[in-house]
């Protein structure tokens, strides 16, 4: 007999919830549950430390009881993005008596990131009522935007299914806000079609592209805008070539650029720590050397990854011995050399600065100095095995006469690497070096 | 578990059938230690729920630092760590890329990657 929240934990040890909570639910919609059972799955929930357990928790424990007790709790649970699915759920579910608890689904999307706002709007355009609202669109769409913290093709698509794109569109002419969530709402639509779907999937994509293009007109120049332009290029070049030439659209794309592409434009962009990267990434992608210095000024200042990537793929010689030089301020060497190869990915929180590490090691290749070919050397048996696929990445750049005979070693030692992708890079170095 | 309180969840039970052998021993060394009186003497850690209370409690605005919080496990065999929620997201999709043969998701790579 089971009389202690701490029995189920144990019970429930190492079942995920993801795979069978809906099963388990519509069973008990069924057959019914004790409001004891319910009771102690919801004191597991509040006590418990492990998360797949916390969620059997959520997800049973809130079958019957005190809904508004449950309802403040769940607003807490909300905060924490593993538990946010759950929560929402929950919270819809008691909406069902209470259908005025639908609103806090809105109210948490300022406070939610990452996976957290991402299941929350998935669970609000769920709720037809709610997502016919005009706020909670503008909410759902700036707070998607805003809070994704990196991944928006995560959600870009469930938001531009489910509100008034056109509407927005309009919008973002006077709105800034608006404006700048538009454009990434419409960047990741058009440049990250996976894994929901992208601009091609929309029923009114091509009238959508047309808004899109109205709206930059009358907005002024920036770094977003000359960004979105770019994308918008590739996009309706690469689509549908037709016999006839360039499309209206894509001509007057083309117009759009020539009158807003300006130096001073990214020069600006550099300044704003919300268009750093972008402008970084275009001075990459279009190669616009005539700005290194602003980006040499913009990296001593703050040597992030944008930065880093500019100088290591467009930098001098001298760019490259810089990135070489200040490896010390983004890692501790010394630290690295003492930790065995780790057959794992290294968790983010603990691996600060390898990036950057990593996309220095990369550049370092092109520079091939001895001094370079020593750190590579040492870079390609890194405990971090995203810099050990740097280190195979900068072995396949450098020029065949200084490939010598312990690099041909340490690329073959790579061919056996625990990790499925250093072994691909150390293939593609081998290939390229022909050892 | 619902029939050890006198309730008929066939599917939880089922769910818990699947459990491994490892529970299992699990489940027996923590009822042989009930048994022969013996208790954890090491105060209660806090809950992941108390966690997120302490934290939104100094902050109301609080965005999650998951350095505060215990590691999201992979699996028992790995210390492997994911951006909160990212696990459910990934298994979810994994399962519906089954039905539609979507590619693997991108942001997935770079979780594990990055």
């Amino acid at each position: 007999m089971i009389t202690e929240w701490k029995q189920i934990e144990a019970k429930l040890h190492g079942i995920r919830a993801i795979a069978c909570v809906d099963s388990v639910l519509e069973d008990i919609t069924r057959s019914g549950i004790a409001f004891k059972a319910v009771r102690l799955f919801w004191a597991m929930a509040k006590r418990s430390s492990n998360y797949e357990v916390i969620k059997w928790g959520i997800a049973i424990g809130t079958l019957s009881g005190d809904g508004e007790e449950k309802l403040h709790d769940l607003l807490i649970f909300a905060r924490h993005p593993e538990f946010t699915l759950y929560s929402g759920y929950a919270i819809r579910r008691l909406a069902t008596a209470m259908p005025e608890l639908k609103r806090y689904l809105g109210e948490l999307l300022p406070v939610s990131k990452q996976w957290g706002v991402i299941k929350l709007i998935e669970q609000i355009v769920r709720e037809s009522d709610l997502i016919q609202d005009v706020d909670v669109q503008r909410k759902v769409l700036i707070f998607g935007m805003e809070n994704n913290d990196g991944i928006p093709m995560e959600v870009a698509f469930t938001i531009a299914e489910n509100i008034d794109l056109s509407r927005f569109v309009h919008l973002a002419e006077t709105d800034t806000r608006v404006y700048v969530a538009i454009v990434q709402l419409m960047e990741t639509l058009i440049t990250e079609p996976n894994p929901l779907g992208g601009i091609d999937e929309l029923p009114d994509g091509e009238a959508l592209l047309e808004e899109y293009v109205r709206m930059l007109t009358k907005r002024p120049s920036d770094v977003r805008m000359l960004c979105a332009l770019r994308e918008m290029e590739e996009y309706l070049t690469t689509r549908e070539p037709t016999k006839h030439g360039p499309t209206e659209l894509l001509l007057q794309v083309r117009q759009l650029w020539e009158k807003n592409f300006d130096d001073s434009v990214l020069r600006v962009g550099l300044k704003n720590s919300d268009t750093r990267w972008r402008t970084l990434n275009l001075i990459e992608k279009l190669r616009i050397v005539s700005l290194l210095p602003e980006v040499r000024e913009a990296f001593h200042q703050n040597p992030d990854y944008p930065s880093i990537s500019v100088l290591a793929e467009i930098g001098t010689v001298e760019d490259l011995s810089l990135l070489l030089a200040s490896v010390s301020r983004l890692v501790n060497m010394r630290d690295r050399a003492g930790k065995e190869i780790s057959p794992i990915n290294i968790p983010v929180t603990e691996s600060k600065g390898a990036l950057e590490y990593g996309r220095i090691v990369e550049a370092l290749g092109r520079l091939a100095t001895p001094e370079a070919i020593a750190h590579l050397k040492f870079a390609a048996s890194d405990y971090d095995p995203t810099v050990r696929r740097s280190a195979c990445k900068a072995f396949a750049r450098m020029p065949l006469d200084k490939v010598d005979p312990e690099i041909a070693s340490l690329i073959h030692q790579r061919l056996n690497d625990p990790l499925a992708y250093v072994r691909e890079s150390a293939k593609e170095a081998t290939a390229k070096l022909v050892l | 578990v619902l029939s050890d309180l006198g309730d008929n969840c066939a599917i939880v039970e089922a769910a818990i059938s699947n459990n491994s052998m490892l529970n299992l021993i699990r489940s027996f060394i923590s009822h042989a230690f009930k048994a022969l009186g013996i208790r954890e003497t090491s105060p209660a850690p806090q809950s992941i729920f108390e966690l997120i209370v302490s934290q939104v409690g100094q902050d109301p605005n609080w965005q999650i630092d998951e350095s505060q919080f215990p590691k999201i496990r992979v699996s028992d065999e790995s210390e492997l760590s994911f951006a909160a929620g990212a696990m459910d997201a990934v298994l979810r999709g994994l399962r519906s890329q089954i039905k539609t043969a979507r590619p693997l998701k991108t942001s997935f790579q770079a979780l594990t990657t990055a």
